[in-house]
Formats: structure tokens, sequence, C-alpha cells
């Protein structure tokens, strides 16, 4: 656990010793944590591994069994509805009416939320939904185009603070991009996002820090840079003539020999490898690290199957 | 692709499915609960009310024509032996009338004689005016007056017994076949009542059964996985023949158990009260219910086939009621021209419209039981119903597999056209 | 002989599904559908099972015409996953093998084999609706390939997955592959599409804008791609912008992008940096990424779909029948 407590009256979303049980099911587990303002962090973990449980708990429609757990400084039990007012929320698969369509959908969610729509416009154009289609009732709609609506609802009327549960589900690589510009600026802006994702490849390029958490216990809380230094590289090189002289280089294994390739693992700075193959016979090279994937299935792999019926 | 063996795959599904729920068990244990309830509330009613008998004081200032009227009457009303009306001179009236409201006796009856020698009958009782008893004291009470006039004008007693003897008279029926005239009508009648309403309820609740699984399978998106896997014409004959199947499975239990305890209210009553009144079925051949069960099978799968079509242009469960709407005006039509038909069984008009075949699985049997139904008009229904039931399975294959991948579209006269025209 | 789509186009009312859609697929190889959000791809798949009709064009597998193929030729996975809730995992698995002509026997003990393979051993005498909804997507998987299909088509199959369970379904696409099965999926996770699939289509507002090996794909752009990142985390690096030849694509977080004529020598920017002393973490010469290649080609001007779907009535064409 890498993270660095600051003060708690810096943090957004700060719990300790959190822990909700459903009868003899543990669903969280002492979970503690916090997300500091202006971050974008990411919420990790298998299906049903508890996420689902630790987001209703932050927004105060479940009670802990144990611990306690602030958001924006209030207590997510006296004063849930304050946090869910100043919050901006995503549900994981979300449903709208059918029959209204979607500027009415999201003006009515507004009017709940009680704090205007500063952003509606903007954001729609950012994630191309145009007036004609807002028109249209939600009935009509495909699975983009809802998640799109979901996304919007959640950060129209500017909030503080934006629990996202898988936000990108469903939208093509051309609005996942337009999402990625919006969770940038968002940063930029200073305001925090909490965001859980099965897709690494996302987590690893808009995320700050990442929680992973499996069978409701914390299993790893780190900066996402440190994760992505730690990894190892792989790398593969083809020469003409004679072999670069492998022997000695520091921080290289698994070296893997056929013909004129040569595949091995490498840890630590790149450059001294670099420079100890750098010949004139080197036809190619490739550093190129081990995707994040690996590094973060580490901590996923469950011993049984069993533990996903769980949240 | 040939129908089988994926129909009956799916109907097997249907089947084990609709019948292995809760629910399913439930709802048909109660309504054969309620069936026998039924069959046996004539028998049940009496229990309650038991075998009391109608006590009547009669008073008059005449105490002579008091006592002989209280005498005949006794003799009128209890001449099937069973003794259940007491019929007694009074001469307190005062403590007769307190009697009375204090509900110690059933009537009072004032006989008075004006100066003109005619008698005048009073009544003070709490019966209602449909009560039957009521009525059978009116009619011994006419009898007694009619009596006193023969005699007052001279006819001797001896005589008088002839003069209300029974009347002969017959009627010969213009159709040979009808049942309308014979002695066991009262019985078919209710009989044929019975018939509609059974129908009724079944060709409505059973296709509503299937219309709600077709539409749960597209809510449900299975749908999608199904007619991947089997055609259209496979799924709806497959889903009909499955829900039919638990349909009358559930009907059958029913009406058995009510068969049962019609056949055994004579025993019942013979049990409970002491005696074998009212068995109505043993009045009826029940041979009658052959033609019934054919005609109530074809008119159940054209229903079936047809809701099925609809349901499958609902997105979800909340919306089969829109879809399926002109199955149940369809329905209700026939329900109620059945009721009109009862009283007319023979005009023209019920006798075409019973031949038609949303409605001859109502209107046949009734005929039949009440009046008569010709040899070529069975014909000629049954043809109509084999080319009914073509042609509904063409139209539902063809809303269905248009249907079953539209979503979220709202069922509309428009939408059936376009489904029924378009090739998917 | 292969799976070959031609000129296949669909109408639904107003609204032009696919215009002219033409791609094929080898035997034994995973092909990936590419496209936006309503570009056609389930409209595609549909066609190719034969659910839908087109207007126009043919769909033949091994030379015969998709319509008088044996609906066991194909295995369906649906974007929108359906199964029977209150049924118990085996005898739904049974009934939809049934379907296909499949006997009892046969299809238990294949599934328990594939229950096994998705560690889900103990969940076959359970109902489905008291799996998880990533194990209920493993069902339905196996509900696709009971019946040995000669292809399976699957429509978003990744969604919704953990990692755990991507892994699971990667190896069993793997596996699937390898016993000769021909595999066709869409995505919109174009890492996936790209470590798994032979070849791709990519589809965009009805009509194929690029399709083939995806070798053949990346070679096309004629350019290659350099990811450089050093020590400084991708600061400091307005010395590259100067080079000759080499355009800066995407900066990122941790390292830089950038585009290289396909004729040129990627590694003097190696040298050079080595040169000027920055200290190199990572140095990765490659073809462009499947996500810039879609980006390239189906990257439009904001609002362009709408407009698309505009013209679309909107009783006339339900939103579901495209992804």
């Amino acid at each position: 656990m890498q993270a660095e407590p600051e003060g708690t009256s810096q943090a957004v979303i700060a719990t300790d010793g959190l822990t909700k049980h459903y009868g003899n099911v543990e669903a969280l587990n002492d979970l503690t944590l916090d997300v500091r303002a202006g971050e974008i962090f990411g919420f990790l973990g298998p299906n049903g591994a508890g996420k689902s449980t630790m987001i209703r708990t932050l927004l105060g429609f479940l009670h802990p069994t144990r611990g306690s757990a602030r958001v924006l400084g209030l207590d997510v039990v006296a004063d849930s509805v304050e946090i869910r007012r100043r919050t901006g929320y995503l549900p994981g698969g979300i449903a709208l009416y059918d029959s209204l369509s979607g500027a009415d959908a999201l003006e009515y969610l507004a009017d709940l939320q009680d704090r205007g729509a500063p952003l509606r416009e903007e954001l729609c154009e950012r994630l191309q939904l145009s007036k004609a289609v807002l028109r249209r009732k939600v009935r009509d709609y495909s699975r983009g185009m809802r998640q799109k609506i979901g996304v919007i609802q959640a950060l129209q009327h500017d909030p503080e603070l934006a629990i996202l549960d898988e936000p990108t589900e469903g939208l093509d690589p051309l609005m996942q991009h337009a999402f990625y510009a919006l969770m940038d600026d968002q940063r930029a802006k200073g305001r925090t996002t909490f965001f859980s994702s099965h897709v690494l490849s996302e987590v690893e390029r808009i995320c700050d820090r990442v929680a992973i958490i499996r069978s409701g216990h914390l299993m790893a809380l780190q900066n996402v840079d440190e994760l992505l230094a730690r990894r190892k590289k792989k790398v593969e090189l083809r020469w003409r003539g004679v072999a670069p002289d492998l022997a000695g280089i520091p921080g290289l294994a698994d070296i893997e020999v056929v013909g004129d390739r040569m595949r091995a693992t490498l840890q630590g700075d790149v450059s001294g490898f670099v420079r100890a193959i750098a010949s004139p016979s080197l036809e190619d090279l490739t550093i190129e690290p081990a995707r994040l994937e690996e590094a973060f299935l580490e901590y996923y792999a469950g011993d049984d199957a069993s533990e996903e019926e769980r949240g | 692709m040939s129908l089988l063996p994926n129909a009956w795959h799916i109907a097997r599904r249907e089947y084990r499915q609709r019948t292995a729920s809760r629910t399913f068990v439930i709802v048909t244990a109660f309504l054969a609960v309620v069936g026998i309830g039924i069959a046996l509330l004539p028998v049940l009613g009496r229990l309650i009310t038991g075998d009391e008998t109608t006590t009547v004081a009669v008073h008059s200032t005449d105490v002579q024509l008091a006592s002989t009227t209280a005498t005949t009457m006794n003799q009128l009303l209890n001449a099937d032996g069973k003794a259940r009306y007491e019929i007694s001179a009074a001469d307190d009236p005062a403590a007769a009338d307190a009697d009375v409201r204090a509900g110690r006796i059933d009537g009072l009856l004032t006989v008075t004689r004006a100066a003109d020698g005619e008698l005048s009958f009073e009544a003070l009782t709490d019966a209602s005016g449909t009560d039957q008893r009521l009525f059978a004291v009116r009619q011994a009470v006419i009898q007694v007056n009619i009596g006193d006039r023969l005699r007052r004008a001279g006819v001797e007693p001896s005589e008088a017994g002839h003069i209300f003897a029974e009347t002969p008279w017959q009627v010969t029926p213009l159709d040979p076949n009808s049942h309308s005239l014979e002695d066991n009508f009262g019985a078919n009648y209710i009989l044929a009542y019975a018939l509609v309403i059974l129908t009724f309820m079944a060709v409505i609740t059973y296709g509503q059964w299937v219309a709600t699984s077709v539409a749960e399978e597209k809510s449900s998106r299975v749908m999608e996985l199904l007619v991947t896997a089997a055609t259209p014409r496979q799924l709806l004959a497959g889903k009909v023949i499955g829900n039919g199947a638990a349909g009358l499975t559930q009907y059958v239990v029913v009406v058995a158990a009510a068969l049962v305890g019609l056949l055994a209210q004579g025993a019942v009553a013979q049990y409970l009260l002491g005696d074998k009144a009212g068995a109505p079925l043993e009045d009826v051949n029940l041979l009658v219910l052959a033609p019934f069960g054919v005609f109530f099978v074809g008119g159940f799968a054209l229903y079936s086939l047809l809701y099925a079509g609809l349901g499958s242009l609902a997105s979800r469960t909340e919306d089969v009621q829109q879809a399926t709407g002109p199955m149940l005006f369809i329905g209700m039509g026939g329900y109620f021209a059945s009721f009109i038909a009862l009283s007319t069984p023979e005009a023209a008009w019920v006798k075409v419209v019973s031949l038609i075949p949303f409605f001859s699985p109502y209107m046949l049997p009734m005929r039949m039981l009440i009046s008569s139904v010709a040899p070529w008009e069975w014909a000629v229904a049954a043809g109509l119903m084999v080319v009914f039931l073509a042609a509904a399975l063409w139209t539902a294959a063809r809303i269905y597999s248009a249907g079953v991948l539209l979503y979220g579209q709202r069922a509309s006269l428009r939408s059936v056209w376009r489904a029924v025209r378009v090739d998917r | 002989m292969s799976l070959v789509v031609d000129a296949i186009s669909k109408r639904f009312g107003e609204v032009v599904a696919l215009d002219g859609v033409s791609f094929s697929v080898e035997p034994g190889h995973i092909f990936g559908l590419l496209g936006a959000n309503g570009a056609g791809k389930t409209t595609s798949m549909r066609i190719v099972l034969d659910i839908l009709r087109a207007d126009s064009g043919t769909v033949t597998w091994q030379g015969q015409a998709n319509t008088e193929l044996p609906r066991r030729t194909w295995g369906y996975l649906p974007e929108e996953r359906g199964l029977y809730l209150r049924m118990k995992v085996v005898d739904v698995l049974s009934f939809f093998a049934s379907l296909y002509g499949v006997e009892r026997g046969a299809a238990t003990a294949e599934l328990e084999e594939w229950l096994q393979r998705f560690r889900i051993p103990d969940y076959r005498d359970r109902r489905v609706e008291e799996l998880s909804k990533g194990n209920q997507q493993k069902i339905q998987f196996i509900a696709a390939i009971l019946h040995d299909p000669a292809v399976l088509i699957m429509d978003e199959p990744f969604t919704g997955l953990d990692p755990v369970n991507v892994q699971l379904l990667k190896e069993a696409f793997v596996e699937m592959r390898d016993r000769g099965k021909t595999l066709i999926f869409s995505t919109h996770q174009m890492e996936t599409a790209e470590e798994l699939c032979e070849s791709i289509a990519i589809i965009d507002r009805g009509r194929v804008v690029v399709s083939g090996p995806l070798k053949d794909v990346k070679r096309a752009t004629g350019r290659q791609v350099v990811r450089l990142a050093t020590d400084r985390d991708g600061n400091g690096t307005e010395w590259l912008d100067g080079m000759d030849g080499v355009t800066v694509g995407v900066r990122r977080e941790d390292f830089v992008e950038l585009g290289v004529p396909a004729g040129a020598d990627p590694e003097l920017i190696l040298r050079a940096a080595l040169d000027r002393g920055e200290r190199v973490t990572r140095f990765e010469i490659g073809e462009p990424s499947l996500e810039e290649i879609f980006i390239e080609h189906v990257g439009r001007p904001a609002l362009a779909e709408e407009d698309r779907h505009l013209a679309a009535p909107t009783r006339e064409a339900p939103a579901e029948t495209e992804s």
C-alpha cells in the first residue's frame, strides 16, 4: 500500500475500516483508502468483488456494518442527502425512462439534482449528441447513446465529485476518446473522479491512482506511474552477421535466441542495454513495456470463481 | 425445415417451465378447490340454512275460517310429504304479530271476509318478494280462495277436486332432434351456460399466457438465440402446443374437480342431509362433451396462435395487454353473443354466427345442448376451423418473424400490417 | 473456401443500414468486425445468420448460400445477453443444444468440460439467475458453441467482463480457432482486436472502409510508429519537433508517439536521443495501432453521425438493430 495518506481534510473520499456484510457474506472487508481532490481514481476488481457495494455505501444507499466513510467531508450515514446532491453518479448499466426524450430525461434529472445544468450543452456537443437526437425518445436509442446520456447526467451540473461505474461500456472508440478528453479536463479543473472499469488500457491511460479490490478486500492501492515503471519490458532484436554480446547486461533475463533473433525481458534502465547492443549490424530493435494487464492480473488472480457471486 | 423435432423440444420446455412453477401449482390447486366448492354450493347452502320448517300463523275473526284455511294450506304445501310448512290457526293476532316481529314464526296471514263474501288475505313477513316460500304460500292462498268461491257458488267439494285436476298438454317440436323441450332442458341449459363461460375463460387466459411467454423471451433477449436455432414456425407451434398443453392441464384438473363435485352432489347430500335431492348431472348425457372437446381444442389453437403473433409485437410484458387487445375484443364478442343466443337459439343470426371459427367453440356446443345442430353445420364449422387455423398459422408466423426482433415499438394496427406485409 | 459477404445492402424504411458491404473471412481465422455505434455491425451479423434478409447481395460459406445452409452451421452470441433465468444452467444449455439436434448426453459431457475450463464447474445445477453477469456471459458463450458450429459469430463478446474473464474468453477463442473453427466478432476495444484477429473489417455508416489481414491494413498506412519514453516522463521532448521526416503524434502521460515514413530509419531517433544524453526507458518501433487506424478511417466531424440518425423516422428503424 503505497499511498501516502494526506490530511483527511483534503481527501474527497476517505474510508476507514469500511466493512459491509450481507448476512454471512462479507461484501466489503476493512477497506481503508482515500481519494484526493483533483485526481482520477480508478477502482478495479473482478465482477462481484464488491465495487458496487462500495459505491452504494459511499452514496449512502447502504449503511456500513462497521467502519466509516466521509465523502466531501460529510459522513455517508448522516449526510447522505447532501453528498448525493453534490456528487454526480453514473450507475452501472444505467436504465432510463423509455418514454422520455433524451433532453427531457436530462432536464428531469437536473431538476432532481437542484443545481441546474451549466455543462449540459458543452457535454452534448463533445459527446456528439445533437439536438435532433436529444428530441427523440430514449426507447429508440442505441446502447451507446444511452450511455452518453448517462455520462452527461452525471456531469452536467458540474459536481465536485463524479462517481462513474464503467462509464465507457458501450461507447465506440471515437466516443471513448471524447470521454478520455473529458476526464483530462475534469482533472485540469480540479474536479475529482472516482471511476470503475474493466478495461485496463483505459485505466492506464487516464487514472492517477488505482485501488484493486477482490472479495471485498483491498489488494492494492498504487500510483499508476509506479505500476508502469515497475513493469518488465519485452525486448526483441534482429541483427546481421555477428550476434551482439549479451552477457553481463544488468536486468536482462529470459533470453531466447532463435537464428538471428533474440527475445528477452528487461527490468530497469533501457539506456545501458541500448549502449551495450548498439552495433552497426543491428537490424531491428523493439523495446516494449509488458502490458499493464499483466501487472493488474497478479492482483486479480482469484483462487476460485465462487467469489464472483458477491456484491 | 420440418416442424419437428424442434417444435417438440420447445413445447416440452414451455410445458415443464410452466407446470413446474409454484404459481401454477398453487393456482391450479386453488381453482380446483373453488370448482368443487361451486359444484357443491347447492348442497352446502342447504346444509347451512338447514331443513327449517316454515311456520305461518293464520288469523281470522272467523275462527272456523282460520282453521279450515290452515288445514287446506297444510295439505297443499306439504303435498310432497316433506312437511316443510307448518300452518296453524292463531287466536291472538297481537301475540302472533309479536312472534313474527321477534322472528319466532315466519309469517302471519290475516284472512278477512268482506260483506259480499269475498276473501282477502294479508301477509306480514320479512321474506323478500323473490322468496320461493312466499311464492308457494301465495299459490296455496289462490287455491284456497278459488275453493271458497266454488263452494259459495254451490259446487260440491267432490266436484271441486276434478276442477283442480291437471290439464293434459303436449308440444310437438318442429325439429324432432331439438332438445329444447325435453325434460332435462334445465340441466342442459345450465351446462351450456357453464361451457360458454369456461371456454371464454380458457381462450382468453391461456392465450394471454402464450402472448406473455413470447414477450418475456423478447424482453429477456433470449429471442435472439432462439431465432438462430429454430424457425419462427417451429417456435410458434412449440409455444402454442407447450403453453396450450399446460393450460389444458390446469383446465382439465379444474373441470374434473368440478365434475367430481357435481357427480358427488347426490351422495354428499345423502350423507350430510339424508336425501338425494339435486344431482344435476344425472339427467345429462355426458357424451355431448365429445364434439365440444374437438371444437374447444380448435378454438384454443386459433386464439393462441394469434395471441402469440400479437405478443411478439410487444417489447415488454407490460405491453402485452395492449398488443393483444384485438383478441380480447373478439373473444368478448363471442361471449356476449352466446348469452343473447341462449334465449333465442333458433334465430337465423345465431345459426350463422355459430359456424364462424372464433365463435363456434362456444356457440355450437351451446346450440347442441339447448337446440340442435344439423350434421352439415358441424361439417361446415369444422371445415372453416381448419381453414382459419391454417390462415392463422401463416399470419402469426409472419407477424412473429417480423415482430421478434423489433424492439422499442408500440404495437399498432399499422405495425401489424407492416409486419405481415414485409419480408423480414 | 471462405465465408464471403458480397455487396449486401439493407434498408429499414428510409434508413440505409448497409450499403454494399463486402468482406471475406478465411476458414480457421479470427476476424474482427469493427465500427462505431450504429455503423451496421449487428445488422451485418444478423444477415449472415439469416435472421434478417438483405435487400440485395449474397452471403456464402464454402460456396453455399447462407439461406441454404443448416442452422447448425452457425453459433451466435448476441450483443444483448439473454437466457432463461429460472432454468438450471445444465437445462438451459441442453435445451439450446437440442434445438440443434444434439443429444442430451453428448451435450452434457461437452458442457461440463467447458464449465471446467471457465472455472465454474459447480454452477452446473444452479439456476441461471443466481449467476453473476460475467458468469452468465460465459454460459451464453457455451450455448453458442455446444452444437459444434463451423462459424462462430459474436457481438461484443467482451463487454462487461472483468480482465480475468476476458482472459479466459480469449483463450477459448484461440482454442476454437485451433480446432479449425472460424470466428467473427465485434468489439469496441481495439487492443483486443489487435491481439486476437488475423484480419479485420472496419465498417462506417453501412460501408466497409478498410478490410483485410491486419498486417496488410497496417502496412497500407505507409508509416511506422515509434513510441519513445525517457525518464523525464514526456517532458522536454521539444527537440523531436525539429527532426526531419518525423511527425510528433500524441504526447501521452508517459511517452511520445512519433510517425516515421515507411522508408526512413527509426533508429535515428534512438541514436539522437542517446546522443542528447536522454535516459531512454522505452523505445518501440511498431506499426500504427489499430486504434489510430480506426480513428483515421472513422473519425469524422462532430455531429455527422446524428445527421444520419436524424434521417430515421422514429418508428421505422429500431435503434437496437444496430450496435
